[in-house]
């Protein structure tokens, strides 16, 4: 069964029965209730889809769902798993078990809603659906907020909003006799370019003044002269630069010996910048 | 001002450069007393070093034009190069006199 993810506006239901007409019928009223509705036959395939879809909002599962055997709860026993993986999902059950009074109180707290079945019209269905709708939409909503609040505070602690940017704006101070300097390489023809530190397996971004020369390119690192490079393609250079910077940390951070003046600064980058 | 990659190398081996070598590059540090000082290096794949790199290989020896180009005619010598380089205050004095590594 494949999983569709929902919009910002549909949340996402699971539904586990184990009939086919009824599951179809199911699907259909969720689907036009506003819901992403996917649906499976066994409690195995609703924890396989629990696992593989962290977006689901809300789970509807009959509680008979193995109906060779007669006193069968293998819902209630996917509703407590569920409970232990995913605490905060909502699950809501139907059984005629409900209305029997053959729940226990342990069984029914399970279920963030329950519905007895038995000889129950569409009409009464669909109310069901928009009590799910409901306890869905609240989970899809602390979902997102949650997530927003990670995003916030992993901005806040790497101090960046959007990271090439924030980055070119530390790095390039653009004041001084630096920005003579700056000024004097622009004139030149020399342009700057942020080199992504995922992209090279970096600790850190860096950057980079480049410079087309004949048929190739130049590459200087940003207060780095000694660590320039040249290619046929800026990411030539660029790759080659981050080469020469590996061959240096090697002698330099493993090689044990001490540094003083120009290489004692390189090693200070390179530390800094190579993973 | 042209350089080729080999006499890039010879500059090297003159001025003792501890070096390693990779799929592209030599680099590696003047040494003096034990202690490495200046980071240089040079790149294989062209017969001649191109464009801007030459000066750049020159400016990463801390020479002028005139006396890189005294380095690469031998007129040169690594204990001459040690002491440019300690008159002009790339060295700390502390490292000492000695210039033979």
């Amino acid at each position: 069964m494949s999983v569709t993810y929902d919009s910002e506006s549909r949340p996402l239901v699971l539904i586990v029965e184990d009939r086919a007409p009824s599951l179809d019928l199911r699907l259909r009223l969720y689907r036009n209730a506003g819901f992403t509705a996917i649906g499976v036959t066994s409690p195995d395939d609703a924890i396989r889809e629990i696992g593989a879809s962290p977006s689901v909002d809300m789970v509807v599962t009959d509680v008979n769902l193995l109906p060779d055997r007669g006193d069968d709860k293998s819902g209630v026993a996917l509703a407590k798993y569920i409970k232990s993986v995913r605490g905060k999902l909502p699950i809501a059950g139907y059984s005629a078990y409900f209305n029997t009074g053959e729940m226990q109180p342990d069984e029914i707290e399970l279920f963030d809603l329950w519905m007895p079945k038995g000889s129950r019209g569409t009409e009464q269905i669909e109310a069901e659906v928009i009590g799910c709708r409901e306890l869905a939409l609240e989970h899809h909503r602390a979902r997102r907020d949650d997530a927003d609040e990670t995003l916030s505070l992993l901005r806040r602690r790497y101090e960046v909003e959007r990271p090439e940017v924030e980055t070119l704006r530390r790095l390039v101070p653009g004041e001084g006799d630096a920005a003579e300097v700056e000024s004097a390489l622009r004139d030149a023809g020399y342009r700057l370019r942020l080199v992504d530190a995922g992209s090279h397996g970096l600790a850190e971004p860096f950057i980079v003044w480049l410079m087309d020369v004949g048929e190739h390119v130049e590459a200087e690192v940003y207060g780095q002269p000694i660590l320039y490079g040249f290619g046929d393609s800026e990411e030539d250079a660029v790759s080659n630069v981050v080469e020469l910077m590996r061959l240096f940390r090697v002698d330099l951070v493993e090689g044990g010996e001490r540094a003083e003046g120009p290489a004692l600064a390189l090693r200070e980058f390179l530390l800094r910048v190579l993973a | 001002m042209q350089l080729s990659t080999r006499e890039a190398e010879e500059i090297f081996s003159k001025l003792r450069v501890e070096a390693k070598r990779s799929s592209h590059h030599v680099a590696g540090f003047v040494v003096v007393n034990g202690v490495k000082v200046l980071p240089v290096h040079y790149s294989f794949g062209k017969k001649a070093l191109p464009g801007n790199v030459p000066q750049r290989f020159r400016q990463s020896l801390r020479l002028t034009t005139p006396e890189f180009a005294n380095l690469k005619s031998c007129k040169l010598s690594r204990d001459d190069y040690i002491e440019l380089l300690r008159l002009k205050g790339i060295l700390d004095q502390t490292i000492g006199h000695r210039a033979d590594g």
